[in-house]
């Protein structure tokens, strides 16, 4: 029997968790902010919290922190629970969104504050920062003010900060939000080879999905306090486990349908806005008859003027369906296109440009739409 | 410069300055006159600075200023600190019962009559030490609780406009780095928010050098401040020297208003030109 594959490409499942979050809750008042939320955390990993801004994520990041206390439930890093301890005691250092600088200090200073509170040395602390200065490239910057540097030496300047007092964990708010998108691309592999070099666990809360994919061993996808599913970012797009989190991550298109064909090794679902029903190669656990939805990513779904090629085991016309061509959007790498299906439903696909002199479809053509029997997601969420 | 002021706008400004300062410059001027009639100009002897002579030979008048810059100064460190503490509660407390209350109870001494507030400050410490011996007459130490009173509501606004716009994540930054939140305080958010209580102290400073209403219900036979020993002498009529005096002190405050200024103004120009070396080494 063929059945969804699980999560079998992240490695280590078995490694006792260095961050253990159970079933911790957040109340401010009324409002639950996080509710109920349980997560491990394996040592040396990014992990990252997704989700769009006001779904806890936050407020779980802070609790980590220490600047909230849980309404209920328990922290443990490295084994001991940190529930109640203040942010001044946790091996935890956190690179605020704002970074929050100190304006009035050095960026020497800046980074040496950790340690001073430590008690530590001067030589010690001289040497650590100087390395740390080093490492993210700030060399002969060291007497410069907050205010004189760009804000991608800023955000180099906080991370030196909270990584120079060798934190168990680094918690990251939105590291990469302040920066303009080329920085960006330079920041996020910098940020990974830095995390690599180091072995810290970083945890990073974040509402850009493009961060979230580039930057995680592992996203949680939150939402209205809860997490919806935790897994490595090819998983989470490719194998999303609800509605919510295929809307979520990437773009999607969602069919709603009623499953009429339900075997060990494929199913058929048939779907109000298409013709034919959906084929997929694979069982899945639902009842018959049940109500489910289908998601189709827009770069599964093959655009052609002529009609695609009969597939063996697929009744005719399943797996296809015909529209006209209503928007394209050139990008460069690829096209996307919004087709009116013949029922008039719209759904979105993109095609990787892949010849430059190719006579590409335009507007107003007739298309024939096909997918693969792997390409549904079916969903029961 | 193509837009010309037009000579209504600038008669209007000559106008206001007028107003303003012909009454302080008469009185600069009349200063060096020799005559012992304030109003009459003695133009054989005069210019002459006798009269700048005489005040720094009188006892009195010294004795005076002393009292007045030692009030002035402690009422002003000592209303700075309470302010600071105020402003604290009303920014970072949020929401708690009775914050406004609080807020109102905090900056009614700006508004309630001066008269008042002496006044009540009179009747207490007459209640006080009849009660605990506390404080023995009145004098300096009743003066500059007085004026601690209502220095503190102008210094609590000053600081508390600074801590509102404050950015909270710099506490948190220094929390999550290992400071303790007494340490936090000290290292950064005082040195952040140091030129709002400094002028939160020059204030309380200014408004308690010139109070007179106040202090005459609060002060003893033995302590007379200098608004209230120019106010005395005037009442018997006006000397020279006085003209003398009333000259040093606007002199003591043009120098100490264009000191600061100026030092704002090269303060913002070092900054600016920081950022702009900053600017060049990136490019």
């Amino acid at each position: 029997m063929k059945t969804e594959p699980g999560p079998a490409s992240v490695p280590a499942d078995n490694a006792a968790p260095y961050v253990r979050i159970d079933r911790v809750s957040k109340r401010f008042g009324n409002h639950a902010a996080v509710q109920d939320v349980s997560l491990d955390i394996r040592k040396g990993e990014i992990f990252c919290l997704l989700g769009a801004s006001g779904c806890g994520k936050t407020t779980l990041l802070r609790m980590l922190a220490g600047f909230e206390t849980p309404s209920s439930g328990h922290i443990w890093i490295d084994g001991v629970d940190v529930t109640n301890v203040p942010p001044y005691d946790r091996p935890v250092n956190m690179m605020f969104q704002s970074y929050a600088l100190f304006p009035h200090l050095t960026v020497e200073s800046n980074v040496a504050f950790g340690l001073k509170q430590d008690g530590l040395p001067a030589t010690e602390i001289r040497d650590r920062v100087a390395d740390m200065l080093a490492m993210v490239e700030l060399k002969g910057y060291e007497k410069r003010k907050p205010h004189q540097l760009s804000g991608g030496q800023r955000q180099r300047v906080a991370l030196a900060r909270a990584l120079v007092k060798r934190p168990k964990l680094l918690l990251l708010d939105e590291p990469l939000g302040a920066l303009d998108r080329k920085l960006r691309e330079r920041t996020q592999f910098e940020l990974v080879s830095i995390q690599e070099r180091l072995g810290v666990t970083f945890v990073i809360v974040t509402h850009d999905q493009e961060e979230a994919m580039t930057l995680a061993t592992r996203i949680g996808v939150m939402c209205a306090g809860e997490i919806l599913q935790v897994a490595a970012p090819t998983e989470v797009y490719e194998y999303p486990n609800s509605r919510f989190v295929a809307d979520f991550i990437g773009s999607v298109n969602l069919f709603d349908g009623r499953l009429i064909d339900d075997e060990p090794d494929h199913v058929r679902i048939e779907c109000a806005d298409l013709k034919h029903p959906f084929y997929v190669d694979h069982g899945i656990s639902a009842s018959p008859e049940a109500q489910v939805s289908v998601a189709l990513r827009p770069e599964k779904i093959s655009l052609s003027r002529e009609e695609p090629p009969p597939v063996d085991g697929l009744n005719p016309g399943e797996n296809t369906a015909t529209g006209v061509v209503t928007d394209v959007a050139y990008l460069g790498e690829v096209s996307r296109y919004l087709v009116t299906l013949d029922g008039g439903r719209r759904i979105r696909v993109s095609q990787p440009n892949l010849h430059r002199h190719a006579e590409r479809i335009t507007w107003d053509e007739r298309v024939w739409l096909s997918w693969d029997a792997s390409a549904p997601v079916v969903l029961t969420q | 410069m193509n837009k010309r002021l037009s000579p209504f706008v600038l008669t209007m400004m000559c106008f206001g300055f007028a107003f303003l300062y012909v009454p302080i410059v008469l009185m600069v001027i009349y200063s060096f006159n020799a005559s012992r009639l304030v109003t009459v100009w003695d133009s054989a002897h005069s210019p002459t600075l006798k009269w700048y002579a005489e005040l720094l030979a009188n006892g009195e008048i010294l004795d005076a200023a002393r009292l007045s810059f030692r009030v002035a100064a402690v009422n002003a460190t000592g209303s700075t600190i309470l302010a600071t503490m105020a402003a604290f509660c009303l920014v970072r407390f949020g929401n708690f019962r009775g914050r406004s209350l609080f807020i109102g109870l905090t900056t009614a001494p700006m508004v309630l009559p001066e008269v008042i507030t002496g006044l009540s400050m009179l009747l207490l410490f007459v209640a006080m030490e009849q009660t605990f011996g506390w404080p023995a007459g009145r004098g300096a130490t009743t003066i500059t609780i007085a004026h601690m009173t209502f220095c503190m509501a102008y210094a609590t606004v000053v600081v508390q406009a600074r801590l509102s716009t404050f950015d909270r994540s710099l506490e948190e930054a220094a929390l999550d780095l290992g400071a303790r939140p007494m340490k936090v305080f000290l290292v950064i958010t005082l040195p952040i928010i140091a030129p709002s209580v400094v002028s939160a102290w020059l204030l309380a400073f200014i408004l308690s050098w010139d109070d007179l209403v106040i202090t005459s219900f609060v002060s003893g036979p033995g302590s007379t401040t200098l608004p209230q020993l120019i106010f005395s002498k005037v009442r018997l009529g006006v000397s020279p020297d006085i003209n003398a005096l009333a000259t040093l002190l606007v002199l003591t405050v043009t120098v100490a208003v264009i000191g600061v200024g100026l030092g704002l103004q090269r303060r913002e120009r070092r900054l600016e030109l920081e950022a702009e070396a900053a600017r060049e080494g990136l490019a």
